[in-house]
């Protein structure tokens, strides 16, 4: 089912039609590919390793805390098994009881849908998955980080709180939010050497903690960015109604590789969308050459969006 | 890895069999008897009132299991087993295997939606996905309530199908795909797994296998997706386009991927429908799971998981999926047989009835319609 939305049929054909025009006319005037300010805030729980508050338009509204742990390698008597895709644990909770709530989680995954799950069986409409897809996608550079010493290593929850489960659609917000606790993510400094296997003992100091991104190294945490097409014509930054009347949509993971804002692909995954009510438009899939437009795109915006919310992060950081 | 093998000891000759079996029993008897006295105990583990063989673990090392060399060209997938109408209690069915994954698909439906008053109007019909594994179907066992991968991968072949199907002409019905997968490659065991010596001189001996479990679900994925568009054509679903599936990675050269190579083109390797293993001296960069309806030229699901360079804008994401898409066109060939032979039976069974009754001569073109 495609994800609810207030509007009747006659206004998503209304929607579809003022999109699909060449220039197209997005319900607030936005051009193409023009984003929505953003509220965002870092480092504000104090319980937490890293955090972030996102506010989007729509009154999406998101908090992540990211909490670190020391953890030992899972050791036998033979071999040590490292499973390092159990180093980071990542939980979407949705304000409201989830799949309960307004809604009935239908669409607050909004990536290929909750859609098609026969039960209510999860709130998060799959988002913990895509978040962690990213963050382990492209080379894995995070879990480089996360190791300590000789048999341990930092083991990371990435929770997310969704407080506004339909509003805002989730990939944007979501991927904000966890982007920016991530950039501010700081561990306590190793103090003991790297190259024993005794308990690694930290500084109690913060202020000689060490971020988990350092500053201007890369690749950065990873961002989503949804992306929708009516006609010929593509949007970024889409909102609720915009998603209800598009034909198809993706969501572009993407992560910076370099200062002057070159972006490397991560991960693509197609959104679920409300296809105008399902009459407009011939368009069943993406064909080849509107996939190159969608990604294209995200690519050329990505770098920009993404630096700035780094910039932003680094600001608040370092003002004290 | 050492992968301990129950093998049951082999008699060597029968007198020695007997002599061991009668000694067990006797130590057996002896125990059970002083316990015999009483109700039987039911604190206790009560040995087996026959004897039994002890297991001998066979290890198999490295040098007596090996993977056969694959032999396969690379932009060849692999030979694809595909038939439909096997469950005769479902509107449509179909089992696929691909080497060691082997799938069924039932579609339920459509049936009309429970007269409540919590459901919906709905206009178009509500399609409902879910792939299971079965518990046995990899060596890491699945427990029967679906785990997130699963959950995923129902969603995603929602998003698959949900597009080809003409829902508007089955208004306030529901379509059920259940997907039962019965066997994979297995994606468990060292999945994502290092191993490191017990005298650590080997700290890291092997690469990280990045994307190991991507490409174990992409083949599950692709062969989940052609198998319901089978499945859906012989249940008579009237659809836009049959949607098949398709997979493809990209690898590098080892020395590449870790920035060792020089600055000129990275030597990339594209596999169709590849294997979970990596090729030696190869690094996976990315994986492309489509949907792909071929005469519509349109793909309906899309995943990429990797890394991609946009240096030269999307051109390596475009390269990828062009190989998935020709992956996709590969098994669409197939699906087309499965749909043609289904066809082939109704009109041949409805041939049969009409020598026998003349009357009905007019019926055979209309069921070789809807097929």
């Amino acid at each position: 089912m495609p994800p609810p939305t207030p509007l009747s049929p006659p206004e998503l054909s209304y929607l579809y039609t003022s999109l699909a025009l060449s220039p197209p006319i997005r319900p607030d005037l936005r051009t193409s590919f023009q984003f929505r300010p953003i509220v965002a805030e870092c480092s504000f729980l104090p319980h937490c390793n890293g955090s972030s508050r996102i506010c989007m338009a729509e009154a999406g509204e998101c908090i992540v805390g990211v909490k670190a742990e020391v953890e030992k390698d899972a050791t036998s008597k033979y071999a040590t098994v490292i499973e390092r895709d159990k180093w980071i644990e990542v939980s979407v909770e949705v304000a409201g009881g989830g799949a309960s709530g307004p809604g009935s989680g239908v669409g607050v995954g909004g990536i290929s849908g909750a859609g098609g799950a026969a039960g209510k069986d999860e709130g998060d409409g799959g988002a913990a998955v895509w978040l962690k897809e990213g963050l382990l996608a492209g080379g894995a550079g995070i879990l480089d980080r996360l190791v300590i010493s000789k048999g341990w290593h930092w083991k990371l929850y990435i929770d997310v709180l969704l407080l506004t489960p339909t509003s805002h659609p989730p990939p944007l917000l979501l991927s904000a939010a966890t982007n920016m606790a991530l950039d501010s993510t700081f561990l306590p400094k190793l103090i003991s050497p790297h190259d024993v296997d005794d308990i690694p003992a930290f500084s109690d100091d913060w202020g000689i903690s060490v971020p988990l991104y350092e500053p201007s190294t890369f690749p950065r945490p990873p961002m989503s960015l949804p992306v929708i097409a009516v006609g010929d014509n593509v949007f970024l930054d889409p909102s609720v109604a915009e998603i209800a009347a598009a034909e198809v949509g993706l969501v572009v993971t993407l992560t910076l590789a370099d200062a002057e804002g070159h972006c490397d692909i991560v991960g693509v995954r197609g959104m679920e969308v409300g296809r105008g009510g399902g009459k407009e438009g011939e368009r069943k899939g993406i064909s080849r050459k509107l996939l190159r437009q969608m990604v294209g795109a995200c690519v050329r915006e990505a770098g920009d969006v993404i630096k700035g919310l780094g910039e932003s992060t680094r600001q608040q950081m370092f003002r004290a | 890895m050492l992968t301990p093998r129950p093998t049951r000891q082999l008699p060597t000759s029968p007198g020695h069999h007997d002599l061991t079996s009668l000694n067990l029993h006797r130590e057996y008897t002896l125990s059970t008897y002083t316990m015999a006295a009483k109700a039987p105990d039911r604190r206790r583990n009560n040995p087996p009132s026959h004897g039994t063989t002890l297991p001998v673990f066979l290890s198999t090392s490295s040098d007596v299991v090996k993977p056969a060399p694959p032999t396969r060209p690379p932009d060849e997938i692999r030979k694809i087993f595909l038939r439909t109408g096997l469950i005769s209690s479902v509107t449509g069915s179909s089992f696929l295997e691909i080497a060691p994954l082997k799938l069924s698909v039932s579609v339920l439906g459509p049936r009309p939606l429970p007269r409540s008053a919590s459901t919906p109007f709905a206009a178009q019909a509500i399609l409902t996905t879910e792939v299971k594994f079965a518990p046995f179907a990899s060596t890491v066992r699945r427990g029967y309530i679906r785990d997130s991968s699963e959950r995923d991968l129902g969603s995603r072949l929602y998003q698959a199908l949900v597009g080809a199907i003409r829902r508007d002409l089955y208004p306030k019905s529901r379509i059920e795909v259940v997907v039962t997968i019965l066997d994979s490659e297995d994606e468990g065991d060292d999945v994502n797994t290092v191993c490191i010596d017990e005298d650590g001189r080997a700290v890291e001996p092997r690469f990280w296998d990045v994307g190991r479990a991507e490409r174990a679900l992409g083949v599950v994925l692709a062969g989940c997706i052609t198998a319901a568009s089978a499945a859906l054509a012989d249940a008579g679903i009237e659809m836009f386009d049959l949607v098949s599936g398709g997979v493809a990675s990209v690898f590098a050269d080892e020395d590449d991927a870790k920035g060792k190579g020089k600055a000129g083109v990275a030597q990339k390797r594209y596999i169709r429908d590849p294997a979970v293993a990596p090729p030696d001296g190869n690094t996976p960069l990315a994986t492309c799971v489509l949907g792909y309806m071929a005469a519509r030229d349109e793909i309906s699901e899309l995943w990429i998981s990797g890394k991609l360079s946009t240096k030269g804008g999307t051109a390596d994401m475009d390269e990828l999926v062009d190989e998935a898409i020709a992956a996709a066109k590969s098994s669409r060939g197939v699906l087309n047989e499965a749909a043609k032979e289904r066809v082939q039976f109704i009109v041949d069974k409805v041939q049969s009835q009409s020598t026998e009754d003349p009357s009905t001569t007019s019926g055979g073109k209309d069921v070789e319609m809807t097929g």
